[in-house]
């Protein structure tokens, strides 16, 4: 059974051969073949050419956690609907659950680059959602108090407008 | 001598705490919230009382008195500083483990502690404070401070309500965003301008004032590596101070922490310069998170030392024959994104291992399986290493962060690994914008070996650990939590 995984935009093909064997190739790069072993403990011994290695690793649905050589790595297994972005870019919103404390902006103002356009607190501390960069509010749909979860969009942003750019 | 103890707090202080008292051979009680009742403070405590916010401070006194509790600590956080809870343990018959309320109170506010410093010899950095200015007269007064400024919440601590203003164009809605952090943090909105100083330390001296009143100071820290203003990194000695000068602001602080009748722990914080002025910031009158680097130091328990003060009684070591003893340095663990603007995360702790080396401790509220939520401050674990001096320190806390196996949370593990190998930490050049000049551009660890892809390859054809309608990072509660939890087998 072969998976393609990718970390940090670093793409692997990794094929679980019989009993133990892992066989590994990075895209465009090294290839190697492991033996790999997981203990009751957790704990993962992961025989190499040149010697023997101890780790963890844990599934997460389609996602592994990794911790080696005293590093952790987050693994995602690649879909076929890869290549798409995940969001339109112009949507703005909140990177974790949280509430909306503040709304600075209604629709058709005009932002500049790294203004404040409205502030969400999440554990504790007040997150400002600022503007990548210059353009008008095309919709505003945080209220606020409201109860956001994260990636939900709240701010909407037109493309650039004419008279701010480079402002 | 107390013979019950009410712990009102969580995480890895209320263990901390709890682990003394069951020294001590006192009887503990910790509070819980509904989504702490499984979590390990609750679990390392002889009872527990459930309340419905680690904040409210009738059912917190209501738990002490039904549990029979003589007396409550507050770790850090929460009620620690608040001089009305304090007050009202007092009035309902029960010891507050900590300063005199009227210290609290006075040290709490940031204005009128800058003007009891002054009172007591103390510098303090230039700036605007007076009850209750508005938004004009803050403005007229940052206009005469100059830029940048810091624009401070009065009740202030931990870096909320505190923002940097560079120029007089972001000075609006800094003053709104911080005025809101106040009011949500601390419930007071007030603010005052402080002027910017470059890039200096941040020194903060241990006092203690023990029952009889004597207070006496427990050497510095030093707490320059900080993220969003909040420490990261800590380490006792620092190389910035001199026998000459531990003596100077020893003596400073001991001197401000009598002037106000203190007792019990505290922490009298200051800014040293470039050119090795200090000044005084703020005075914490509560146990701080960093405590046991001086701990491990100077040899002493500073959360037993408070209990026995608390008591009325003697304390189990000498304050004149201390005898301050190699380099240690901590490493706060926070559930964070350093590659991302240090945003909190979320999620189950799906594997935990803590570092076993001589000289390293671990103060640490988790647990494999627990979920960390939006709900309570990011703070994971701390990692404290001692050696003989601080290069050996310095690799022995490296190697425990390499041993700390923390899967399931985003964290800061080796973003620490790598502050703590940079040549500006190895040599001491340290200042508080370490993290924005020299970490600021850091994306996370290099590419992963081979071997991570193979064993993530074999982790994800075995079954999970963690039931998808979990994987949202919603809230799930603790019972249904643990039902949910199966440990990973072999193939």
């Amino acid at each position: 059974m072969e998976i393609r995984i990718t970390s940090n935009a670093v793409d692997f093909r990794v094929l679980k051969e019989e009993s133990d064997g892992v066989s590994v190739s990075q895209n465009e790069g090294d290839t190697g073949r492991f033996r790999v072993r997981s203990l009751p403990d957790g704990t993962y011994i992961i025989e190499g050419a040149t010697g023997s290695v101890a780790g963890y690793a844990v599934r997460d649905g389609g996602r592994a956690w990794v911790h080696i050589h005293g590093r952790t790595y987050k693994f995602d297994v690649v879909r076929a609907t890869r290549g798409r972005p995940a969001a339109a870019p112009e949507d703005l919103s909140s990177p974790m659950p949280g509430q909306v404390q503040r709304v600075f902006v209604v629709e058709g103002d005009a932002v500049d680059a790294g203004q404040t356009l409205l502030v969400v607190e999440a554990m504790k501390m007040q997150l400002e959602i600022k503007a990548p960069r210059a353009g008008t509010v095309r919709r505003v749909s945080a209220r606020q108090g409201q109860q956001v979860e994260a990636g939900v969009p709240l701010v909407e942003l037109d493309e650039i407008v004419a008279g701010k750019a480079g402002s | 001598m107390f013979s019950k103890v009410l712990v009102a707090n969580r995480g890895e202080i209320a263990l901390r705490i709890l682990r003394c008292l069951r020294e001590m051979g006192l009887k503990s009680v910790a509070i819980a919230s509904d989504t702490d009742r499984l979590a390990p403070h609750v679990l390392a405590a002889d009872e527990v009382r459930l309340v419905p916010s680690y904040l409210d401070h009738e059912a917190v006194i209501k738990a002490a008195l039904a549990s029979g509790a003589e007396a409550i600590h507050p770790g850090y956080g929460f009620l620690s500083e608040n001089a009305a809870f304090a007050l009202t343990c007092e009035r309902a018959g029960l010891t507050f483990i900590g300063p005199p309320a009227d210290a609290i109170r006075l040290m709490g506010s940031k204005i009128e502690s800058r003007e009891a410093a002054r009172k007591a010899g103390l510098p303090v950095i230039p700036g605007f404070e007076r009850v209750g200015a508005n938004e004009s007269a803050l403005l007229k007064e940052a206009r005469k401070l100059g830029w940048p400024l810091l624009l401070k919440a009065s009740a202030g601590g931990g870096g909320k309500g505190m923002r940097l203003v560079r120029s007089e164009a972001e000075f609006a809605g800094a003053l709104a965003v911080a005025r809101g952090e106040a009011e949500a943090a601390f419930g007071d909105g007030s603010l005052y301008l402080e002027r910017w100083l470059e890039r200096p330390r941040h020194i903060e001296v241990q006092v203690f004032g023990d029952a009889r009143g004597k207070v006496f100071h427990l050497g510095e820290r030093e707490c320059s590596v900080q993220r969003r203003h909040q420490k990261i990194l800590e380490e006792c000695p620092s190389v910035a101070i001199s026998d000459a000068l531990r003596k100077k602001m020893g003596d400073a602080a001991v001197q401000l922490a009598q002037s106000v009748g203190y007792r019990n722990a505290g922490t009298v914080e200051f800014l040293l310069s470039a050119q090795g002025e200090f000044y005084f910031l703020e005075m914490n009158t509560r146990l701080q998170v960093e405590h046991a680097v001086t701990e491990m130091v100077y040899g002493v328990d500073l959360v037993k030392a408070q209990i026995l003060t608390a008591a009325g009684e003697a304390l189990a070591f000498d304050p004149l024959s201390l005898s301050p003893r190699g380099h240690a340095i901590e490493a706060r663990i926070y559930a964070e994104d350093p590659a991302n603007g240090f945003l909190p995360q979320i999620g189950r702790v799906l594997r935990l291992r803590h570092p076993e080396q001589p000289g390293v401790r671990v103060d640490s509220g988790l647990r494999e399986g627990m979920e960390i939520s939006v709900h309570y401050d990011p703070l994971l674990a701390k990692v404290i290493a001692w050696a003989e001096d601080r290069d050996s320190a310095t690799v022995r806390l490296r190697e425990a962060l390499a041993e700390f196996v923390l899967l399931g949370v985003g964290n800061n593990i080796d973003f620490l690994q790598d502050a703590l190998a940079l040549p500006e930490w190895t040599s001491g050049n340290l200042h508080n914008a370490f993290v924005e000049e020299h970490l600021a551009e850091w994306k996370g660890s290099a590419e992963p070996p081979l071997e991570a892809a193979a064993m993530a390859g074999v982790a994800l054809s075995s079954a999970s650990v963690r039931v998808e309608n979990a994987a949202s990072g919603g809230d799930v509660s603790p019972w249904t939590a643990l039902g949910d939890w199966t440990p990973l087998r072999g193939n």
